[in-house]
């Protein structure tokens, strides 16, 4: 072998388990605090499940924020070869984790707002337009940053999250629309598109074998 | 699609991220391609092939044949 050409000493298994196991503990905390300190679980179902995939789009921009700032500790759980590919990778990973925290902070707000919830109309639509200004700004911004591979499998995340929408949209129209199933709420909606927006990217990830541990 | 690509690069001295700075691309991007996870757009095959300085089809196998005429 080559010198020159480094070769891989890490355990790519052991660092899925601890990858894991620190998203389940901060999912957890993160679900139970939100509950606790939110009025999401008074305002019905919906909020509480646009909640949870606020906290998920959050501990996903943390996580990935974080281990980009400190690629060290980042590379132990983040699925990388090794630290220096986040600090390669250091301008779209930091993007990309703001982006997603904007919107997670903006789902937990929306849950919150509505009927029974804490937060007021006003404060509800600002933070919309605000963390869509400001994640499309970091997309957009971002989008330079990635090479072809990662704008593909962007485009293929995306296409895989509107079909899924698609069907699940019309099966619930017809259920709902003939007194089958619950009536379409906004704030389920809103966690349908967002969910599977994030759901897609796993899959289209998964589907080239991205998510094999490195 | 097979390809060669580990092998030149290997056979250059150069690590993934190595290659990755030459060509512009991210080293996942040389990772999925070594791995048979992504094929590389048309331009980067052949700056593959340049920076290698094969022919294409040398570096991407393709086992598809052309019907005969009949």
């Amino acid at each position: 072998m080559n010198p020159r050409v480094k070769s891989s000493s890490h355990r790519p298994l052991g660092k899925m388990l601890i990858s894991a196991l620190l998203g389940a503990i901060a999912g957890f905390f993160g679900v139970t605090l939100l509950f606790r300190w939110t009025a999401a679980p008074t305002v019905g179902g919906s909020a509480m499940i646009l909640s949870g995939v606020g906290v998920a789009y959050l501990a996903m921009a943390l996580f990935v924020g974080i281990g980009t700032l400190m690629p060290r500790t980042g590379s132990k759980v983040l699925n990388v070869e090794d630290s220096d590919e986040l600090v390669e990778d250091r301008q779209s990973l930091l993007g990309s984790s703001l982006a997603n925290g904007v919107l997670g902070v903006m789902m937990i707000v929306l849950a919150n707002s509505g009927t029974g919830g804490a937060v007021p109309a006003s404060v509800a639509v600002g933070t919309v337009i605000a963390a869509l200004a400001v994640s499309g700004f970091l997309i957009v911004r971002t989008w330079k940053y990635q090479d072809e591979l990662m704008r593909q499998v962007s485009l293929e995340a995306a296409s895989i999250a509107g079909a899924m929408v698609i069907a699940i949209l019309l099966v619930w129209g017809a259920f709902s629309m003939n007194g089958i199933g619950p009536a379409i709420e906004a704030k389920s909606m809103i966690a349908l598109v967002m969910g599977m927006t994030l759901l897609g990217a796993f899959v289209a990830t998964g589907a080239r074998g991205m998510l094999t541990p490195r | 699609m097979q390809n060669r690509v580990k092998h030149y690069r290997e056979g250059a001295g150069w690590s993934q991220g190595e290659l990755a700075r030459r060509l512009g691309v991210s080293r996942q991007t040389i990772n999925a391609v070594e791995t048979d996870k992504y094929d590389p757009s048309l331009p980067l095959a052949l700056r593959m092939a340049k920076l290698f300085a094969v022919d294409v089809p040398d570096l991407f196998i393709d086992d598809w044949t052309p019907e005969s005429n009949p």
